[in-house]
């Protein structure tokens, strides 16, 4: 580690401490803990409320009416501020009502881009993806993958995808005793489908587990490095 | 005179007429001691219309009077015996009697037992007797007797002689007596209370003498007349009566007249007319000496003996019978069974007592006696319907009792909430029913039941996470401190590695790479290492960076990440890179600025002297660029899914050529690489995880951060591999001992 000066070296031995607090939490639930998340979470939003303001509400909403040649005043602009003001009127539950209009048109329109996204952008490819050609003659463009490896792949993966949906599928015809139970065939597949579910979770967690790893130890490092230049070593 | 208007139907009939023309009601009251069709009054009481009294006929025709004579007869006999000490030792004297006794054995003492002589047994011989009798022989008691009738006979001589209309007041005082045999020597009779005791409260005042002639005194005979028994009809107009009393000069203030006596001496015009016209009759009936001769003890006794016993009061005296006389009705009376309120009545009738001026122009309360308040039917007549006094009763506006005040109403009856009498309907409850009902109450049961507080297990101390914790940490901190364990970097390249490598070496150089970085500042220790060996790449290459953000925290780590990097590669803001700040909105900020980057963009991060929101464009780093295609690269670096998801939908139909490039947590890459083995991948190349980091930071031959924590994140990966083999073997010897399990 560099040497460390001043203000660095301030902030070094803020983020060891931090880190030392955090890191507790192997001893179990404790007040260092909760006020090294407390200070996170405290620093997190007044950072974000600053950077909102300083990047987008200043230069979008005052900026235009502070200007060297006179406001200038545009259809957006205005627009913008009554939106604004609309939704601060949800600070007072007399006039809460005033700013649904904001919200609703920031939810309507977050639901159009992720709903028209997700459709556009992962169904309809992924849904093609898993149609994919058994012949094995084809060759996988990223890959390379051809023959029976390949064929082997795209059938695992159209395994895996028909069995998956399939443990999704709860629907079942009632028996005479009067309840309901699926047949043999559809709960053979979902037993499938879960296996694959299963895998799946598990390559998650181990790259959960990776990826914490990681910054364990880049955390310790960290520390390691910090109390050695403090040291002379 | 006027026509006399019909209390019951209000019509007019003649002044004279007795009984209404129209609905035979009584016109003229009845008033006690006189007979309704004038014949002789009665004494105590009424006699039934058209049966006088005889002389020889005793105290009156009435047929039960008949009947209880002997009884009476047998009675004196036997309360005679009780005054001259024959009772005493007895026991068997009624109770009105005991209390009798003190009062006159404090005024004067009878004669010793046997030492009454037979001449005063008999009236007048027994007199005649004892004035011949020597005075030596005459015993001390009769001494004084005799002492005292003296000077009360001088005080009679020299006071005028009483009119004949004031006799009726030896009468009232004779009431005053004890009861005693008509033969008992004065001084035992005589002795009138010596303490006047508080009125009953069943006592009646007969303060109606005294009311004022304005006063509609018919309202009261008929009350009289259908409430308690009737009176004899004395002929007199209510209006015409005296509303003075005779004077009692000798009379107690408070010595009034009892019930039992009152109902026949109510009016006072009534009773003087009554002491009048009986006054002319006693002497006939009873056979003795005339008035004018006989001696004052000797009336006062006789008069005594007319009322030897207490009257008893009339319970209800309906029209045409008679209420028995006082005596008669007493003796009758001794034998049976009395209830408790008739014998107290007749303890009482005695003694009466001064009635409150203010109760004198009252009625009485309506009281029951005991036994038949308890017979009355509380469930059903729970209010008590009290008597008012008359001035505040109501006055009847309607009907054939019109005019007349203190009619009993029926409303204030009927209109009383009471309990119903009629039988609730029942509420026929399937079983069903009754199920869903108790299932209801329990519920609520529970809702209201306040959930105990969890029993405080006994704190285990967390031994297993403390020794995995402190094996991590000695596994990630023994590399740095002792230099091993070393792991060997890994011989196989990741899949996706060589095409990226490809893939940067191919980008332009007069185009910008755009770098987002879409991570929080958790993530920074991990994707730090990951993307710097894709970073330093392109600064190898030379490529102008421009970053963004859609999270407010991007910006800074952009500047830390390339800071640490292109240090070594003098990469400077402005010139080099370019933090284009951050993009509000989230998926709407990607998607805006896949679409227009001039107007997603507002006001950049640390951006260089000269360099605003409004000219950010102009920076050499970004210039040229108007659509998103226009960057050279796409490089997100992202820590969730959701992020990288959200870029791979939003900006990839805006791509172009322009190839879209990963870096991801090893977390992460499960999800996304279905995007990129796809057989149109939306991801051209995906970089995760540390190793592929220090395979490409081998690749690029300079080892960076990646392999700086390679050993320690392989020793702790060694460790968590172990603990996790450790604990499945334990579960599963755990289930292969549990019962069952195997």
């Amino acid at each position: 580690m560099a040497d460390l000066t001043g203000l660095d070296l301030a902030g070094s031995m803020i983020a060891a401490l931090l880190t030392i607090m955090v890191l507790s939490y192997a001893l179990g639930d404790n007040p260092l803990f909760r006020a090294a998340v407390h200070v996170f979470v405290g620093v997190a939003a007044g950072y974000a409320g600053a950077i909102a303001l300083r990047t987008v509400l200043w230069p979008r909403l005052v900026d235009p009416l502070l200007g060297e040649g006179g406001p200038a005043i545009s259809s957006v602009l205005v627009v913008s501020w009554v939106l604004v003001l609309l939704l601060a009127l949800k600070a007072w539950p007399s006039t809460s009502a005033w700013g649904s209009l904001p919200v609703a048109l920031l939810v309507g329109v977050g639901a159009a881009l992720v709903v028209g996204g997700a459709v556009t952008g992962t169904l309809i490819p992924q849904s093609l993806a898993a149609m994919d050609t058994l012949n094995p003659g084809a060759v996988a463009p990223l890959t390379g993958e051809t023959g029976l490896e390949r064929v082997a792949n795209v059938l695992i993966l159209l395994i895996g995808t028909v069995t998956t949906l399939a443990y999704f599928q709860f629907t079942a015809r009632r028996g005479p005793s009067g309840e309901a139970t699926r047949s043999r065939l559809t709960t053979w597949v979902a037993d499938v489908g879960r296996g694959f579910i299963a895998l799946t979770f598990g390559v998650m967690y181990a790259g959960a587990l990776a990826a914490a790893m990681a910054v364990l130890a880049e955390r310790i490092q960290f520390l390691v490095g910090l109390f050695s230049s403090l040291l002379g070593g | 005179m006027p026509d006399v208007r019909c209390p019951m139907c209000s019509k007019p009939n003649p002044s004279d007429a007795a009984t209404c023309k129209s609905c035979g009601a009584r016109l003229k009251p009845l008033v006690p001691g006189e007979s309704p069709i004038g014949g002789a009054p009665g004494r105590g009481g009424a006699f039934p219309p058209g049966e006088e009294r005889e002389p020889g006929q005793g105290e009156g025709g009435a047929d039960w009077l008949e009947r209880i004579r002997p009884a009476a007869d047998e009675g004196g006999e036997a309360e005679h015996e009780a005054l001259t000490g024959g009772a005493d030792q007895s026991g068997d004297q009624p109770d009105w009697l005991g209390r009798l006794r003190p009062a006159g054995a404090e005024e004067e003492e009878g004669p010793p037992e046997g030492e009454v002589p037979d001449w005063l047994s008999s009236g007048e011989e027994g007199r005649a007797q004892a004035e011949a009798e020597p005075a030596g022989e005459v015993p001390d008691w009769l001494a004084r007797i005799r002492e005292r009738q003296e000077a009360e006979a001088r005080v009679q001589a020299s006071e005028p002689e009483p009119a004949p209309e004031e006799d009726w007041l030896g009468r009232l005082r004779a009431e005053e007596l004890p009861p005693a045999k008509p033969e008992q020597p004065p001084a035992i009779a005589v002795p009138p209370p010596a303490q006047p005791e508080p009125p009953p409260v069943e006592s009646i005042p007969l303060a109606m003498p005294r009311e004022p002639v304005s006063r509609p005194v018919f309202r009261e005979e008929v009350f009289k007349e259908d409430r308690l028994f009737p009176a004899p009809d004395i002929g007199l107009e209510p209006e015409e009566e005296s509303t003075e009393s005779p004077p009692l000069p000798w009379h107690p203030p408070g010595d009034r007249l009892t019930p039992s006596r009152g109902f026949g001496r109510k009016p006072s015009a009534g009773a003087e007319m009554a002491g009048d016209q009986g006054q002319g009759e006693k002497p006939a009936r009873r056979g003795g000496l005339d008035s004018a001769t006989e001696p004052a003890w000797l009336a006062e006794a006789r008069e005594q003996a007319d009322d030897e016993l207490p009257h008893v009061p009339a319970l209800v005296g309906d029209e045409g019978s008679a209420p028995p006389s006082g005596s008669s009705a007493d003796v009758e009376l001794a034998p049976i069974d009395l209830p408790d309120w008739l014998s107290e009545l007749k303890g009482a009738a005695p003694h009466a007592r001064p009635e409150p001026e203010g109760l004198e122009d009252r009625l009485a309360p309506a009281t029951l006696p005991s036994w038949l308040e308890a017979m009355r039917p509380m469930e059903t007549f729970r209010p008590v319907v009290e008597i008012q006094p008359e001035e505040e009763q109501q006055v009847e506006a309607a009907g054939p009792l019109a005019g007349l005040r203190g009619v009993l109403l029926a409303e204030p009856v009927v209109a009383m909430p009471h309990q119903s009498t009629a039988a609730a309907a029942r509420l026929d409850v399937t079983e069903r029913q009754f199920a869903l009902g108790d299932l209801l109450r329990r519920l609520v049961e529970e809702e209201e039941r306040e959930s105990p507080a969890a029993a405080r297990g006994k704190r285990r101390l967390p031994l297993v996470r403390w020794a995995v914790a402190v094996f991590l940490i000695l596994a990630v901190i023994l590399p740095s401190f002792i230099g091993g364990p070393s792991f060997p970097v890994p011989a196989l390249v990741p899949p996706g590695l060589p095409s990226l490598i490809n893939l940067v070496n191919e980008l332009p150089t007069e185009k910008p790479v755009l770098l987002v970085f879409d991570y929080e500042p958790a993530y920074s220790g991990e994707l730090e290492a990951v993307a710097g060996p894709l970073l330093e790449h392109l600064m190898l290459r030379g490529l102008r960076l421009a970053t963004v953000s859609t999270r407010p925290s991007g910006p800074p780590l952009a500047e830390r990440l390339i800071q640490q990097i292109g240090e070594m590669h003098q990469y400077t803001n402005g010139e080099d890179y370019l933090h284009l700040g951050y993009l509000p909105g989230g998926p709407a900020a990607a998607q805006l600025f896949a679409q227009d980057p001039h107007l997603a963009v507002a006001g950049g991060f640390l951006l260089p002297e000269g360099t605003t929101g409004a000219t950010i464009w102009q920076s050499p780093v970004v210039r040229g660029v108007e659509r998103l295609s226009d960057f050279g690269a796409v490089v997100v670096i992202a820590a969730g899914t959701e992020i990288a998801r959200t870029w791979v939908e939003q900006a990839s139909p805006m791509l172009g050529e322009t190839p879209l490039v990963m870096v991801l947590s090893a977390g992460v890459e499960p999800l996304v690489r279905p995007y990129y083995e796809a057989l149109d991948p939306q991801v051209d190349a995906i970089l995760a995880g540390l190793p592929a980091a220090v395979a490409y930071e081998q690749a690029n031959g300079q080892p960076g951060q990646a392999r700086t924590l390679w050993d320690a994140f392989g020793s702790g990966m060694l460790v968590a591999e172990l603990s996790l083999v450790l604990g499945a073997i334990y579960g599963l010897i755990s289930w292969l001992l549990r019962p069952g399990g195997g």
